[in-house]
């Protein structure tokens, strides 16, 4: 209690709080099945909803079910699963949890309070992610239960670039993470979240708060999928201390080079990249002696740069030498040992053919460099080069650096520098990328270090990618210069650009006759707007009192900067060392099992129903209700399309009265349904809520007119 | 990218050698709904908001053709208004005249003290007047910064400063968050609750935590349970 609810967006592991704990002492008997007697359930609040689902679980260090990176299940799911000694292994008799949309959305939860004490009141918790565990320790004794859980955080609005909203969905996109900031904290904080429709839209008043153009244009830029696979940037953190709306910002902001600001009532969000000039400056704008160079900025400077962030990719633990499938078997031989044991599950990826890219379970290891696993209806292949790792070694932490040695020198500089020796300063600065990957780590990174201090001519890494060779080795630190100087507002340029166009983050250049040394192309730092001011004039108007007329004296105190914009500006350089798009090589403590990121796709409460079906729902008023649906197809994930019939369901008045459902028996991490009402379908694992609805008062005693609600998709 | 809705009309008028300089424009809105109109000049101009009419209105003399688009020449500077690739915040100077009334009585003093100005919400233009468009609009809340006999200065905040805003807003409490009839609250009796599960209408929109899993400390000398236990907080 007291603590700030946290707010998540990405992918994350944790336990969350606890907020119910239970055990269950005689068996008994609900909608789910059997709970036998000695069962502990578990209840663990993650925070504001609504968050899109869960990849990983595992309860007392042992992996319970898991996604791979393609959304298909890894291993065997131990959910509902008797184990074969219950005298030494724990059973997951449940599992479930709650999106957090209005009135909670984890129907299968419900029922669970009745089985707790008389004395804790049963809750929805409402608006908040949660979720619930069954579990039966050993006979035996031992374990307890303590869960660990992957996360896909916040599900965001996404719009288009006019700012209609074009869907609804878990995403690591920055600029949607930024844009669901500020309508939650400040331009829409109220609104609901229908468990099917979504969120409340917006209205044209808010949707106006936002510059879409620029919005659209910064997240399609940062979807952008790099030759490696990857979109250019994604974000995932989780916040849980009391900060600000700024700081949050700051954090999304950091992980895709973004800066925003408002003008005329619209927020602008754009990524810092290379791009055009949009203004020339010519002497004739500049007001006389007010223009001033200076590198204090650098000087106070850090320059060793330390990226903190946890691993989204799974550390590799060895390297794949020769990779052999057969009908029902996959050979794995590693360069190094591995720790590889029977009935773990590893993720393997890099291998030369990509079709061997997947994850096991390990059913041998003959030797200390073989790993072999059974499979079934493989197809022969042998190929080469690859990696492994395991999943339980995702959000691991890491902490590579860039120094910028020139800069370390320069301000380090105590003895003549042809004395023997090398002498630095180095001023630490240490970024939290929150939950990331190296490769983008180290772009940001790489942005944030030459961005602030310019090209280290001492870096041969660098000079190579910038220049794709070493010429430039050992040339002298150029440092970036900060600028001040006074325009006259209303200039317009040689082409026709008008100067109070130009805001923060656009590029200017300044021609020689302003100053020559400093011609070049700059960016807009700060803008200090001076609107022509004008003395207060006598009004024509009858009656009216001016100022002017009332004490014979009063003007408006003309602003000496009156008409005069100001401008601070710096050095811009668009070197690709400095916007690289370019993965930086990790070395061998760094590598990562590739192609083996989360699962970002919908998951077990991320159902995609097909388009063009169409569910129908038919009630009536009165004593009893049915409901009735088309046939219909479901896709969880990216994994086997399965089409459902037709169907229905009647009972008897009440609330909830209706209800549309999916029993996918292919899936075995689902949690349960509990239905309320009679003619109801059995419960059981695996069973996806699609619609659950209840009915206005009718009008009257007597049977209506028949209500139709039709859900389309 | 450069600002939007710079015309080429617009331009051509801004680089010209001559002709009459911007105006300076404020639209204000208070919370209560009441809109005002200042300029440094008066000028008929499209307004960026319109609300209801102040009631020193009826009592003046002068009554403009309309009022929405009449700017009374009562403003007299708008400066410090900075903007920064950063998220620094900052507060520019608004100032208007307080002289205007009559022997006894100021007219923007009374309105001060009638209205709310304290959030009220604002535009600040730089209005082109040949080209009847706009080369700088800034929108935002005021706050007052001092009244004298003479002016009256206001503080001039950013519309979106995400400083001013709490990023966890919501604190794990047995007391409900949400504003009573919001639509997050879902209650449309018109009674207002007591953010309590008690008193809550719509329990299953109950935004608080009423259980919390307490452990019990390890037993020292006295034997205590070491169970787990759920703490009931019904409120």
């Amino acid at each position: 209690m007291g603590t700030p609810v946290p707010l998540s967006y990405g992918f994350f592991r944790a336990t969350g709080m606890q907020i119910n704990s239970f055990e269950v002492l005689p068996t008994i008997a609900v909608p789910l099945g059997t709970f036998p007697a000695g069962m502990q359930i578990g209840m663990w609040d993650l925070g504001e909803g609504e968050l899109d689902g869960c990849d990983a679980l595992w309860i007392d260090s042992a992996l319970q079910f898991a996604l791979d990176s393609s959304g298909a299940l890894m291993g065997t799911s131990l959910v509902g699963v008797t184990p074969s000694n219950l005298a030494t292994t724990p059973t997951l008799n449940y599992f479930t949890f709650s999106t957090g949309c209005d009135g909670g959305n984890a129907a299968g939860i419900s029922s669970l309070w009745t089985y707790f004490s008389n004395l804790v009141t049963p809750l929805t918790f409402s608006r908040r992610c949660y979720y619930a565990i069954g579990w039966t320790p050993p006979t035996s004794g031992g374990g307890s239960l303590t869960p660990l859980v992957d996360w896909r955080g916040m599900r965001c609005r996404i719009f288009d670039q006019y700012g209609n909203q074009t869907a609804y969905r878990f995403t690591t996109n920055p600029i949607w993470h930024f844009v669901d900031l500020w309508l939650r904290r400040a331009i829409k904080p109220d609104y609901a979240i229908d468990s099917l429709l979504g969120p409340t839209p917006l209205t044209a008043a808010e949707a106006g708060c936002f510059n879409w153009a620029s919005i659209y244009a910064a997240a399609q830029f940062c979807d952008h999928i790099l030759p490696n696979g990857s979109p250019r940037f994604s974000g995932s953190y989780v916040f849980t201390s009391g900060s600000t709306l700024a700081a949050m910002i700051e954090q999304v902001l950091l992980c895709c080079r973004g800066y925003w600001y408002e003008y005329a009532g619209q927020i602008f969000v754009f990524v810092d990249q290379p791009r055009a000039s949009t203004f020339t400056v010519a002497g004739k704008m500049l007001v006389p002696g007010s223009i001033e160079a200076d590198q204090t900025e650098v000087n106070q400077a850090p320059n060793r740069f330390i990226a903190t962030y946890l691993e989204l990719g799974l550390p590799a633990v060895a390297q794949i030498a020769t990779a052999v499938r057969t009908a029902t078997n996959v050979k794995l031989v590693t360069v190094q040992p591995n720790p590889c044991a029977p009935a773990d599950i590893i993720s393997v990826g890099g291998v030369a053919d990509p079709t061997l890219d997947a994850c096991y379970d390990v059913t041998t290891t003959p030797t200390t460099t073989e790993v072999d696993c059974t499979i079934s209806g493989g197809v022969a292949s042998s190929s080469t080069g690859g990696w492994l790792g395991y999943i339980q070694s995702r959000f691991s932490q890491r902490t590579p650096e860039i120094s910028h040695v020139q800069h370390q020198m320069a301000e380090g500089q105590v003895l003549p520098p042809n004395t023997t020796g090398t002498r630095l300063k180095r001023i630490k600065v240490s970024y939290d990328f929150a939950n990331m990957t190296y490769d983008q780590a180290m772009r940001l990174l790489q942005y944030e270090v030459y961005r602030s201090l310019g090209l280290d001519f001492l870096n041969p890494n660098l000079l190579q990618q910038v220049d794709g060779n070493l010429s430039r080795l050992g040339n002298p630190y150029q440092p970036p210069f900060g600028l001040t100087l006074s325009l006259w507002s209303e200039s317009v340029d040689v082409n026709g650009n008008a100067l109070k166009a130009q805001f923060v983050g656009d590029i200017i250049t300044l021609d020689p006759t302003v100053f020559f040394e400093f011609a070049g192309d700059w960016e807009i730092i700060d803008r200090y707007t001076n609107p022509i001011q004008q003395e207060i004039e006598d009004s024509t108007s009858g009656n009216f009192v001016s100022p002017v007329s009332r004490s014979g004296a009063l003007t408006s105190g003309t602003d000496q900067n009156s008409g005069i914009l100001q401008l601070v500006l710096r050095t811009f350089n668009r070197s690709v060392g400095i916007f690289t798009d370019a993965s930086v090589a990790p070395n061998a403590s760094f590598q990562t099992v590739p192609g083996q990121l989360p699962y970002a796709g919908a998951g077990i409460s991320g159902l995609t129903v097909q388009p063009g079906a169409t569910l129908t729902a038919t009630t009536y008023y009165g004593g009893s209700w049915s409901v009735s649906w088309t046939s219909f197809s479901v896709q969880l994930g990216s994994g086997v399309i399965v089409s459902y019939p037709g169907g229905g369901a009647s009972g008897s008045s009440g609330s909830p009265v209706g209800v549309l459902y999916v029993d996918d028996p292919t899936f075995g991490g689902g949690g349960g349904v509990t239905f309320v009402g009679g003619g109801m379908p059995a419960p059981g694992l695996g069973i996806f809520l699609v619609c659950l609805f209840t009915l206005p008062t009718p009008p009257s005693s007597s049977v209506g007119p028949p209500n139709t609600i039709t859900v389309s998709f | 990218m450069p600002l939007p809705g710079f015309t080429s009309e617009l331009i051509q008028i801004m680089s010209a050698r001559s002709g009459p300089a911007p105006i300076c424009l404020l639209d204000v809105l208070c919370l209560d709904g009441t809109s005002y109109h200042w300029g440094n000049t008066p000028i008929t101009a499209t307004p960026v908001k319109t609300g209801t009419h102040p009631a020193w209105l009826a009592g003046q003399a002068f009554q403009p053709a309309n009022y929405d688009t009449h700017y009374y020449p009562w403003l007299l500077s708008g400066t410090e208004f900075h903007h920064t690739r950063s998220q620094q915040s900052y507060q520019a100077n608004i100032v208007v005249q307080d002289v205007s009334g009559n022997t006894l009585q100021r007219d923007t003093a009374g309105m001060i003290v009638g209205t709310a100005f304290e959030g009220a919400w604002f535009a600040f233009r730089e209005w082109n007047p040949l080209a009847q468009q706009t080369e700088f609009e800034q929108h935002g809340r005021l706050t007052i910064i001092s009244v004298s006999e003479i002016e009256i200065n206001f503080g001039a905040n950013g519309l979106f400063n995400s400083n001013d805003y709490d990023g966890n807003p919501y604190e794990v409490s047995e007391t409900c968050q949400w504003l009573y009839a919001s639509l997050a609250c879902g209650d449309t009796t018109n009674n207002p609750c007591q953010n309590t599960y008690a008193t809550c209408r719509i329990p299953n929109h109950f935004f608080g935590y009423l259980n919390n899993v307490v452990f019990t400390s390890a037993p020292s000398v006295a034997s205590v349970s070491t169970n787990q236990m759920v703490r009931n907080r019904l409120v």
